[in-house]
């Protein structure tokens, strides 16, 4: 009997130590989605500024094309994917109110399109910082799944990459320099 | 009040502070020197002597300290207010005054101890930021049970508040590693939220800088990488750990230096040019934080 008491421990060890790293899996997925839905709420809250500022630049624009003021839908349960390309959507239509902007110095000047514009930057800075911060959750996740020994857990569970948060195509392309 | 008759009355006011400062040297130096030959000689009638000169020496100091506040203060307010008043807009100098206890206690991020001292106190603008700095003196003193007491400095140097131009919902603070006696809100029974250690994704900087928030989201939020780049920059130059607590819209910096700013030179002749250098070099220390973190940067927060 005495020679099992080393095995024993062993195994205990074992199982507390999976039990440990398998359940850190768990919190961090549980702090990944945290992150998403804050990628969401700040999605949500740029879409909201944008509208206000699409209805007030289409007072004074109306005979502008009407693909510029495209309504960007946002859905509950997006993908990463579907998130980024929504963001991407936004940054079109931000660029277009800007364009208009330039048109209409009266547009420029109203006091609720300025007020609107710090709200963008700021809810760009929101959006910045939970994309960061779901990617660095992310990344800390996958690195785990991949290293060993917690590789050994992740493989018994089954446990899959969690895509990133891409950057955004137009922020990835090339700047055209024109003279 | 020109600039030489100033000059030259500020010599005229070193002088004996000065002479009155080399004389306690010159009594206690000697006091202790014979003080410890006679012990060593056992002629204690000298120790007598040595205990006198000492005593000498500190009534010197005493007598002297109505001319040392007199130098000090107009030093401060003929000399360091005019040189102030040239880089910050609306300045309130008051050398007498600091900022107050009250104030670093509500950042709830900095251990007080029994005993807070703080003068040189200023306040104004600088590229539209409001500011406000002073020397602050953070100690606790304490009695063992032989009956000996112990004087242990939690912070000595410029405690500094600005304007943040970001609105944050709940309490953030970056510590340089090495930089004690600031704490965390939020402790095991308290009613105050908690904050956690967070990591950020720049490796260099969760070496250097421990970030202590309520809110990981909020942490992320006012840290941006370019934020990040611009304190580990500012750590570089500047001389002391440095403690960064956001808390009610104010972003304040704590930076230990150990030193005390805006002191007129007493030892030394007055030397105007080296007297400039050594204030624009101080005042250089405060704004640096509103240029380098682009404090002015007012995009995100309305007026």
């Amino acid at each position: 009997m005495p020679y099992l008491i080393i095995p024993l421990v062993i195994v205990i060890i074992a199982v507390i130590w999976a039990v440990s790293v398998s359940n850190s899996f768990n919190r961090d997925r549980v702090k990944i989605e945290e992150a998403r839905s804050g990628i969401d709420v700040a999605l949500t809250k740029r879409h909201d500024v944008l509208t206000k500022m699409l209805d007030i630049a289409k007072g004074y624009a109306s005979h502008e094309k009407e693909t510029l003021f495209k309504v960007i839908e946002l859905r509950r349960g997006m993908t990463v994917s579907e998130m980024s390309r929504a963001s991407d959507q936004m940054n079109e239509a931000l660029k277009g109110i800007s364009v208009v902007a330039e048109s209409y110095p009266e547009l420029r000047s109203s006091e609720n399109f300025r007020a609107l514009q710090i709200s963008v930057s700021d809810t760009e800075e929101h959006l910045q910082a939970a994309r960061r911060l779901y990617n660095s959750n992310v990344a800390s996740y996958n690195a785990r799944l991949v290293t060993f020994p917690s590789s050994i857990i992740a493989g018994m569970k089954h446990l899959e990459r969690m895509p990133l948060f891409e950057a955004e195509e137009s922020k990835r392309a090339d700047i055209k320099m024109e003279f | 009040m020109e600039q030489n008759d100033l000059f030259a009355r500020l010599e005229a006011m070193r002088k004996p502070v000065a002479v009155r400062q080399r004389l306690t040297l010159v009594f206690c130096v000697c006091g202790f020197a014979v003080a410890f030959l006679a012990v060593l000689s056992r002629m204690f009638p000298l120790f007598f002597v040595g205990f006198g000169l000492v005593i000498a020496g500190v009534v010197n100091t005493f007598a002297s300290a109505k001319k040392t506040r007199e130098y000090n203060n107009f030093y401060k307010n003929e000399f360091v207010r005019g040189m102030l008043a040239r880089r910050i807009d609306n300045l309130v100098f008051e050398p007498e005054n600091g900022i107050s206890e009250q104030t670093v206690r509500d950042t709830r991020m900095m251990s007080l101890g029994n005993r807070y001292r703080s003068d040189d106190y200023v306040s104004g603008s600088y590229k539209g930021v409001r500011l406000e700095f002073s020397d602050v003196k953070i100690e606790d003193e304490s009695t063992d049970s032989d009956g000996h007491s112990h004087t242990t400095v939690y912070f000595s140097g410029r405690w500094m508040i600005f304007d943040f131009n970001k609105a944050f919902s709940c309490a953030l603070q970056v510590r340089e590693k090495g930089f004690a006696y600031a704490k965390k809100t939020g402790g095991l029974f308290s009613s105050e939220d908690r904050m956690e250690k967070i990591e950020l994704e720049s490796e260099e900087f969760n070496r250097r800088f421990d970030v202590y928030a309520v809110s990981e989201h909020e942490g992320f939020y006012i840290l941006t990488p370019q934020f990040m780049q611009a304190v580990s920059d500012l750590a570089d130059i500047t001389k002391g750990k440095m403690l960064l607590c956001f808390t009610g819209s104010k972003l304040h910096i704590a930076v230990n230096s150990g030193r005390n700013a805006f002191e007129p030179p007493v030892l030394k002749p007055i030397d105007p040019v080296q007297m400039r250098r050594e204030i624009t070099g101080e005042l250089d220390g405060v704004i640096a934080f509103i240029d380098r973190l682009r404090l002015d940067r007012n995009i995100y927060k309305g007026e």
